[in-house]
């Protein structure tokens, strides 16, 4: 079915990136936006508009009979739901199909499969893809307890159907699995309505290595290199790079070849992505599948040359993939940090309020997906992305080289940031040899705030704020013949001390 | 314009001045002049010594409203720090020294004058009571009666300049009637 107007059920960078690609295709867009986001970047961006109610995602973008009516009154016959909210959701997928509209991602029975992280790894053991130990019989903590013994420690608990590394937590003892136990149960039902949970071997310093996979309804499925995200806090990941620094020729054959026998396993349509974690020794071992567009998509489009949100829709109007396997190009190296509003200080705690600057890097083979701009808030309730920035280079030290470059030029103000971080990271030894794993961010080797070589010129820019704010209060009339007449008059000035 | 700098556990006295278009900040008594001109909102662009950084800077709230809290940003990174006038500084010194003093003679903290006279000799004052107004440093400081007293003297009148320390009032604080 063609798709001549698309809905975006998203909002911030994902959605703005979406809506460039339907620009360029010539296909309307329309945006839906929540109370605090009328004046938001993807509403500006949009043809077409349309309000799904209060700011709390989950009373908006995630209602789905808002989207449908949405659709319904703006004359959209396609849903994008980019990444997060509804984009890996069977039911809302069902509600949309049913509703006789396109949904631009998987069938709800795949989602179902691949959501659920026990069926998943059975389909990624069926096509004969390692996966770790874990326990997935659903039993009770005693019982739990007793067969982590036997798997041994240390583990992973994990939400049967999380995502986004949201509820999981590493155990390193009994005592750490007892105690973990209730928190990740919480957070399951708190985040996904339901509270059953798996365990899995942890490895030691894994790196986290994804495939980038697409099919199409004909039965085509290829897949387009590797991503490594192996930079991470809170198991979301902070950086990413095409090709991975760990992946040879041959490896990356077989992890290409894995990946594809998953997706065709699950019966997978669409642009996805199926994870691996490597282990030490450089094995593969299948973590999961995600059957969405991912944050991390820019670094493959700059290696390949493609744009992968224009196969998504060009997929789901059921034509073929563009490229058969031997056809995919590999250029190059790219590398994407994302620009958070958040304190690497302070354990990566958001930092929500206004953007009272905001300076974007420019420049050859750079590229910046946003969805803010200056005077725009920020707002608590959703994620605090503010760009994620991605360069490209020749080899992996000039596109490293380039991104350092883009850091040192760009300058958020209002809002405390991870730029001053991600420029550190570049520098860090560890990082520039590409010798990288998941905890890598788990011990700050990053300088903390402190005085730095610049302090006279950051100390003289605000002094010279001062004198021109002293100044202009100078020049204002000063209220001092009331004074003398009337005390209450100036009992109420500001410039009154009281002793 | 004098202000001094906190950031994390250095404290350096500034000054900044602007004479015929010459922008000079003494740091700590040395001398730097400053090339500076505010090119966006909230953005500066400083030469100092021949080097060109960019800063941006954030005002940030601080609970104090005399501690200005900055958040400035340049290529390498943000510094947070707070600057304070220091006269401020000295006045809420004072206040805390008046206050410990408990003694019945109110002194004038800072040179100025006398705008206001509120009370006359043998009044009886409340707690808080205002007693009189001085006018140092363009800001109106009002002097009040720490605990209930009778105004035993008034050592100036309305429109005399004081010097620092300068006897104002003379209080005899108030037996509690109990």
């Amino acid at each position: 079915m063609p798709v001549t107007k698309l809905l975006i059920a998203n909002r911030g960078e994902i959605a703005c990136r979406i809506m460039r690609t339907c620009r360029e295709l010539e296909i309307p867009t329309v945006a839906v936006y929540s109370d605090s986001d009328r004046a938001a970047m993807h509403v500006r961006l949009a043809i077409l508009s349309y309000p799904v109610g209060p700011t709390p995602a989950r009373e908006s973008y995630m209602r789905v009979d808002k989207i449908i009516e949405a659709c319904r009154k703006t004359g959209a016959d396609a849903v994008h739901p980019g990444y997060g909210f509804l984009a890996e959701d069977p039911d809302a997928a069902r509600q949309i199909i049913e509703a006789g509209l396109t949904w631009v991602g998987p069938a709800p029975e795949v989602l179902e499969r691949m959501n659920n992280k026990i069926t998943a790894r059975e389909v990624a053991a069926s096509v004969g893809c390692p996966v770790l130990p874990g326990i997935q019989e659903i039993l009770d903590d005693e019982a739990l307890l007793d067969e982590a013994r036997k798997v041994g420690y240390p583990l992973m608990v994990k939400p049967v159907l999380g995502r986004d590394g949201k509820g999981m937590r590493l155990v390193k003892t009994a005592g750490d699995l007892r105690r973990a136990l209730p928190r990740v149960k919480g957070d399951a039902i708190f985040s996904f309505w339901d509270e059953r949970v798996y365990l899995e071997k942890a490895l030691i310093h894994p790196r986290h290595i994804e495939v980038q996979v697409a099919a199409d309804q004909h039965g085509n499925c290829i897949h387009l290199w590797e991503r490594e995200g192996s930079v991470q806090r809170r198991f979301q990941q902070l950086c990413e790079e095409a090709p991975s620094p760990a992946v040879s020729p041959e490896l990356r054959a077989r992890l290409g070849d894995l990946a594809v026998r998953i997706a065709k396993a699950a019966g997978f349509v669409g642009v996805g992505t199926v994870e691996f974690l490597l282990d030490q020794d450089g094995n593969p071992w299948f973590l999961e599948m995600t059957c969405r567009i991912q944050g991390g998509h820019a670094v493959t489009e700059w290696i390949t040359g493609q744009d992968l949100v224009k196969w998504q829709l060009d997929i789901a109007q059921g034509r073929e993939l563009p490229l058969r396997q031997d056809q995919v190009p590999l250029w190059g190296h790219a590398i994407q940090c994302r620009i958070n509003a958040e304190d690497p200080d302070r354990e990566f705690a958001p930092s929500s309020g206004r953007i009272q600057y905001l300076r974007s890097p420019q420049g050859h083979n750079l590229r910046n997906d946003s969805g803010v701009y200056f005077g725009w808030d920020l707002s608590p309730f959703y994620a605090p992305l503010v760009a994620k920035i991605s360069t490209w280079g020749q080899t992996r030290q000039e596109a490293l080289a380039r991104m350092h470059s883009a850091l040192m030029e760009m300058r958020l103000g209002g809002v405390r940031n991870n730029i001053a971080f991600f420029r550190q990271l570049l520098e860090h030894k560890q990082f520039i040899s590409g010798d990288l794993h998941t905890g890598i961010l788990d011990h700050a080797w990053w300088k903390q705030k402190a005085v730095g070589p610049n302090l006279k010129f950051a100390v003289a820019a605000a002094l010279f704020d001062e004198l021109e704010m002293e100044e202009r209060r100078a020049q204002q009339p000063t209220p001092r013949s009331d004074c003398a007449t009337s005390p209450a008059a100036w009992k109420s000035h500001s410039k009154f001390n009281r002793f | 314009m004098k202000r001094t700098l906190v950031i994390a556990d250095q404290t350096v006295e500034l000054e900044i001045t602007r004479r015929r278009g010459k922008t000079v900040m003494t740091w700590d008594g040395e001398e730097f002049p400053l090339d500076i001109t505010k090119v966006e909102k909230s953005s500066y662009s400083i030469i100092m010594d021949g080097r060109s950084v960019g800063v941006n800077v954030d005002r940030i709230r601080n609970a104090d409203p005399d501690l200005h809290g900055f958040r400035s940003t340049t290529y390498d990174g943000a510094y947070e720090f707070t600057l304070q006038d220091p006269r401020k500084k000295l006045l809420a010194a004072a206040m805390a020294r008046s206050k410990r003093s408990e003694g019945n003679l109110v002194r004038a903290l800072m040179p100025g004058k006398v705008l206001k006279l509120l009370v006359h000799e043998g009044e009886t004052v409340e707690e808080g009571q205002a007693l009189l107004i001085l006018e140092a440093m363009k800001m109106q400081n009002e002097y009040t009666a720490p605990t209930a007293s009778r105004v035993a003297k008034v050592h100036v009148e309305e429109g005399a300049n004081l010097e620092i320390n300068a006897q104002m009032i003379t209080l005899e604080k108030l037996e509690d009637p109990a």
